[in-house]
């Protein structure tokens, strides 16, 4: 099978009771850019250091292109990447970062110079190859760590957060630069990333991970829209999905959300909950994006709205595109994102809906309920 | 405020009367002769009042004196003071002159003798010490160990070195030897010089000194064969080329050793065995004619010139070497006192009868020298040493040369500074 | 125009605990060397104005040139196996290894102890008839090693001790230097296929250099300043093999008490130490990395 295959890894680190990563299996395709997520302290680093080989694989097997690479040193996976503080050599100069690997192999000084001068023209290195990293900017330095994976021309590509000491700005030249650079080398690439946002939008595919296990994969848009549990729900996304704590009710034969005084009704998302609410203790969790709100009237035909609910305006942030309105009322705090047109003030009591097709509804757990 | 309470300390001490102070020698039988000595005068003088320190510590009493006199918290009077070293601080005028004082001839007449103090004379025609004591230095031997090889006491190099060849073994079969002839220094410290080179030459010389006005006065036959005389103990492994500083001879493990009588007592302590030793004169060269001389490693009291009370500090010296301190002084350090016909005194009779291994010391004492007196004797010898550790205990220069050396340096030392 | 009195008054009040030092134990000390430096003076009697006499003689004295021989001698050994043993034990305490923490306390312990203290210790190891080097060599059938007597053996046995006793501070030096490197530096070369000596040679080394700069320079600054060992251990013999421009300069000083030439003998030594220093900074001199 050509590619790179996941089964089941594990790491244990002596001294911890739970594993770093547990049974994580993930199948890569070549040319695909894949995306690993997760809050700080998921496992995402561990799990991309196993795959270079830099840290020791407790259980299961690295494949890579059918052969297993598992027990192979680091430098003979074929593999390169690409760390977050760059690791460049800082003594030496671009050149000799992008040639320190094939000198250490020994390889012809003719081979050498043609490799560095391509990759060099690929990243418009050209006029810094005697510059040491310690002249250059971030950008120039994020694109000599390209380099040196580059001129491996390996078959897969590790990217740790390899973004996060760049400012905001540069960061997003930078999204584009590496995307390139992918398509250019034309290897398997796997990024890891805290930033959901930098995952969405880069990503092919994404993995998202919390304390050592993969919760979901899939494109940014499966796993935005069909976010398979409460963690991943609320994860993704730029502003939180907000979560209303209720509980399930069937009245005549329908499913219903109660909170407080509103019951919102569950059957426009999916098939209709035919569930004996009464055999568990009925809490339940309500999901909705803070796009998915409306004021009241202000939503269009394809909205299916809830009953009418009031909240108070706490907060307002202009964000230019769009308003971020911090909301209280009787189901409790809540984020809405408004049309950038819509003026509210602070202290403003205000009716909305939520959009009955964009509810998203978990148990107690988190887990999501079958729709 | 400060100024009014000096002001009254300082009329409160002249109420009281004269306070002194008096530095010993650091060895705990000088310690005790003094203290037992103060204490006396401080009884019978309650007009000057003597305050006794052992000398401060230091690298040497010279460095710890000169740093004194430097910060102006010296002594009054200093009772350690080695001839050789006297003119340093007669050039810097830092020494009362004695001879002006009353009675200085009377007391020397009675004491001393104007042939013995004329050797203690400052270059300038005066005197700026009163001599103390002797410690002449010469060569004790295991006089069992010698009956038992059946070794003649050396006189002459000759004698020596026979004796020499028979002391050196090795006596427990091992291989190595671990019994030698004599111990001398290996170290360049400058006055370890005055313990092997000096007495030797002196020996040589019939009491010669090393300077003569300002000259080397050394380079001469007597002086290399002296050199030569340790260049061959050394090589011949008569003497042990150790680093140790443990006392060899108390150990038995040398056959003789160079000191001065106050090492008498020490060795006494230091037996791990007993047994019987005897003193004699420094070995001089063959055919070698009259008495052996030796180094005299004389002391001499001083007072200095910033003293308050000249006359009170003179009497207190002439206290400190009356007829009856001198006793207390050959009794209790075994060192002999600066005064002429001790040994037939028959007021000191009792200490020789009860102590007669001092005899051959004080009868020694005629035949001594106190030594070089100039301002440079210590790096005079400092560079001997250097000389001497070149060629006697590495061997790497001819005797020869060495002296000459060491002589081409007194030069270079007297046109340079 | 009250406060601002009051300010530059409370500024000297608390500047002067240091200006006071630097005045007392640095400034006037110099200025008064440098006053000597033209004048003899045995301590007792007053200077006298000598011109550049104490200079000319220095140009010719053999003893000196033979000290500063030693010395330069001394560092010439001293220095790389400084950092030799340095680099290498602070390789090793960089490691995860049990009970470091221990080991580099231990390892520093040394330089705390008092340079007198430690010289006699030494004396007592290297005495060649009951030292426990020499005991130790012994059981392998190695004859007795005159380690303080041989005047070819003295140099080097004292520049291995001096080596021990600050030993210590160089390794936190370099543990220091070592523990900056980034680790994903060594990750990254160890991806390129280096192995343990490609990372010593072409990473650490290199990114080492301003901490081996400053070991240099300071080890040569304590190497010229070589005293207290021959001093206490051998006074300067056998044959003038361990007689340092320092214990010379003492000498001179204390035991012959000629003030000015030790004066002039320090003021070379500075000079000299100088230009060491401006020829390790032009040749090891780097900008720092981290």
């Amino acid at each position: 099978m050509q590619g790179l295959e996941l089964k089941n890894l594990e790491k244990h680190y002596s001294g911890n009771d739970q594993p770093t990563i547990r049974r994580f299996s993930a199948k890569f395709e070549p040319g695909e850019f894949v995306v690993l997520v997760g809050p700080s302290g998921c496992g995402k680093s561990t799990l991309l250091r196993m795959i270079a080989g830099l840290v020791p694989v407790s259980n299961g097997a690295i494949n890579l292109d059918g052969k297993d690479i598992t027990n192979v040193e680091s430098n003979l996976r074929n593999i390169s990447m690409v760390f977050q503080n760059y690791a460049l050599f800082p003594h030496m100069n671009v050149y000799e970062n992008l040639a320190f690997g094939m000198r250490i192999r020994k390889e012809a000084t003719q081979t050498i110079e043609k490799t560095v001068t391509e990759a060099a023209k690929i990243l418009h290195l050209q006029d810094l190859l005697d510059k040491k990293p310690g002249a250059l900017s971030g950008g120039q330095r994020q694109r000599v760590a390209l380099g040196r994976a580059f001129v491996r021309k390996p078959k897969v590509i590790l990217f740790d957060e390899p973004l996060s000491n760049l400012d905001a700005r540069l960061r997003i030249e930078m999204r584009q630069e590496i995307l390139k650079f992918h398509e250019q080398c034309g290897a398997i690439s796997i990024y890891v990333t805290h930033d959901q946002h930098e995952a969405m939008t880069m990503a092919d595919r994404m993995i998202i991970l919390n304390q050592g296990v993969a919760c979901q994969t899939g494109t940014p848009e499966e796993v935005y829209n069909n976010p398979v549990d409460q963690f991943v729900a609320g994860f993704v996304g730029s502003i939180p999905m907000n979560f209303i704590h209720g509980r399930g009710i069937l009245n005549e034969g329908r499913s219903f959300f109660q909170v407080g005084s509103y019951k919102i009704d569950l059957s426009h998302i999916g098939k209709d909950y035919q569930l004996d609410w009464s055999k568990n203790s009925g809490g339940l969790t309500l999901g909705v994006r803070p796009e998915d709100i409306y004021l009241d009237e202000h939503y269009s035909h394809a909205v299916a709205p809830s009953p009418k609910m009031a909240a108070q305006v706490k907060m307002v942030e202009y964000l230019g595109d769009s308003t971020i309105v911090h909301l209280e009322g009787d189901i409790g705090s809540f984020k809405s994102r408004f049309n950038k047109d819509l003026r509210v003030r602070k202290s403003q009591k205000l009716d909305f809906v939520f959009d009955l097709k964009k509810l998203h509804l978990f148990t107690e757990e988190g887990n999501k309920l079958p729709c | 405020m400060w100024i009014i309470l000096l002001a009254i300390l300082l009329y409160a001490e002249i109420c009281v009367g004269a306070t002194l102070v008096y530095w010993c020698a650091t060895n705990p039988d000088e310690i005790e002769l003094a203290k037992r000595l103060v204490k006396e005068w401080n009884h019978s003088h309650s007009e000057t009042t003597i305050k006794l320190q052992p000398v401060p510590a230091g690298a040497s009493s010279e460095e710890v004196l000169l740093a004194a006199i430097v910060a102006k918290t010296n002594p009054d009077i200093y009772s350690n003071m080695l001839p050789a070293m006297l003119n340093k601080f007669v050039k810097a005028d830092t020494l009362l002159r004695l001879d002006g004082l009353k009675n200085f001839a009377k007391e020397t007449e009675a004491r001393i003798g104007a042939t013995i103090l004329k050797d203690y004379r400052s270059p300038d025609g005066h005197y700026h010490q009163w001599p103390w004591k002797l410690n002449p230095v010469m060569l004790v031997y295991n006089i069992d160990l010698f009956q038992k090889l059946n070794i003649k006491p050396p006189r002459t190099y000759d004698e020596f070195w026979t004796a020499a060849k028979k002391l050196t073994a090795d006596t427990d079969g091992d291989g190595r030897v671990d019994r030698w002839a004599m111990s001398p220094s290996m170290t360049v410290m400058w006055w370890q010089r005055l313990y092997d080179f000096l007495p030797f030459y002196m020996a040589a010389t019939n009491g010669r000194s090393l300077l003569n006005q300002g000259r080397a006065d050394f380079n001469n036959v007597s002086a290399i064969a002296v050199m030569d005389f340790f260049q061959r103990g050394f090589a011949r492994g008569y003497f042990p080329k150790s680093g140790t500083v443990s006392n060899l001879f108390a150990q038995q493990k040398v056959g003789m050793t160079i000191v001065g009588p106050w090492a008498l007592k020490m060795f006494e302590r230091s037996m791990a065995q007993k047994f019987n030793f005897k003193t004699i004169p420094i070995p001089v060269p063959d055919g070698h004619h009259g008495p052996a001389y030796t180094f005299g490693d004389p002391k001499s009291f001083v007072v200095f010139k910033n003293t308050q009370h000249p006359e009170a500090a003179w009497e207190f010296v002439k206290f400190m070497t009356s007829k009856k301190a001198d006793k207390l002084l050959l009794d209790i350090t075994g060192q002999i006192p600066v005064r002429k016909g001790l040994i037939n005194d028959s007021y000191y009779k009792e200490v020789f009868v009860r102590r007669k291994n001092l005899i051959p010391f004080a009868s020694q004492v005629p035949f001594t020298k106190p030594g070089d007196n100039s301002e440079h004797i210590v790096e005079i010898l400092d560079f001997l040493g250097q000389q001497y550790e070149a060629s006697a205990v590495y061997g790497t220069i001819p005797a020869n040369k060495a002296i000459e050396n060491a002589a081409n340096h007194v030069e270079h030392i007297y046109k340079n500074w | 125009m009250q406060s601002e009195q009051s300010h530059s008054k409370a500024g000297i009040l608390f500047t002067s605990p240091y200006l006071i030092h630097l005045v007392v134990f640095f400034l006037y000390p110099v200025g008064f060397s440098l006053y000597l430096v033209f004048h003899r003076w045995d301590l007792m009697t007053d200077p006298e104005y000598v011109g550049l006499r104490n200079f000319t003689y220095l140009m010719s004295d053999h003893l000196f040139w033979q000290a500063l021989t030693n010395t330069l001698y001394f560092l010439v050994i001293h220095i790389p196996l400084q950092i030799i043993v340095a680099l290498a034990l602070a390789i090793v305490l960089a490691k995860p290894l049990k009970g470091r923490v221990f080991f580099r306390a231990t390892f520093f312990l040394p330089v705390v102890i008092s340079g007198a203290a430690v010289t006699i210790l030494w004396q007592r190891l290297y005495s060649t008839e009951v030292g426990l080097i020499n005991y130790v060599l012994s059981l392998v059938g190695i004859d007795a090693v005159p380690w303080l007597t041989d005047p070819g053996i003295a140099m080097p046995a004292i520049a291995i001790m001096a080596t021990w006793k600050n030993l210590g501070l160089y390794v936190v030096f370099f543990l220091a230097g070592i523990l900056a490197i980034p680790q994903t530096v060594y990750e990254a070369a160890k991806m390129e296929g280096a192995s343990s000596w490609h990372e010593f040679r072409y990473i650490t080394l290199p990114l080492l250099k301003p901490t081996m700069f400053l070991v240099v320079v300071m080890s040569t600054l304590g190497g010229f300043n070589l005293f207290i060992e021959p001093y206490v251990m051998t006074g300067g013999g056998p044959l003038g093999s361990t007689m340092s421009v320092v214990l010379y300069m003492y000498k001179q000083a204390f035991s012959f008490q000629h003030m000015g030439y030790a004066a002039t003998l320090g003021f070379a030594l500075a000079l000299i130490i100088m230009v060491c220093v401006f020829i390790q900074k032009k040749y090891l001199d780097s900008e720092r990395y981290y």
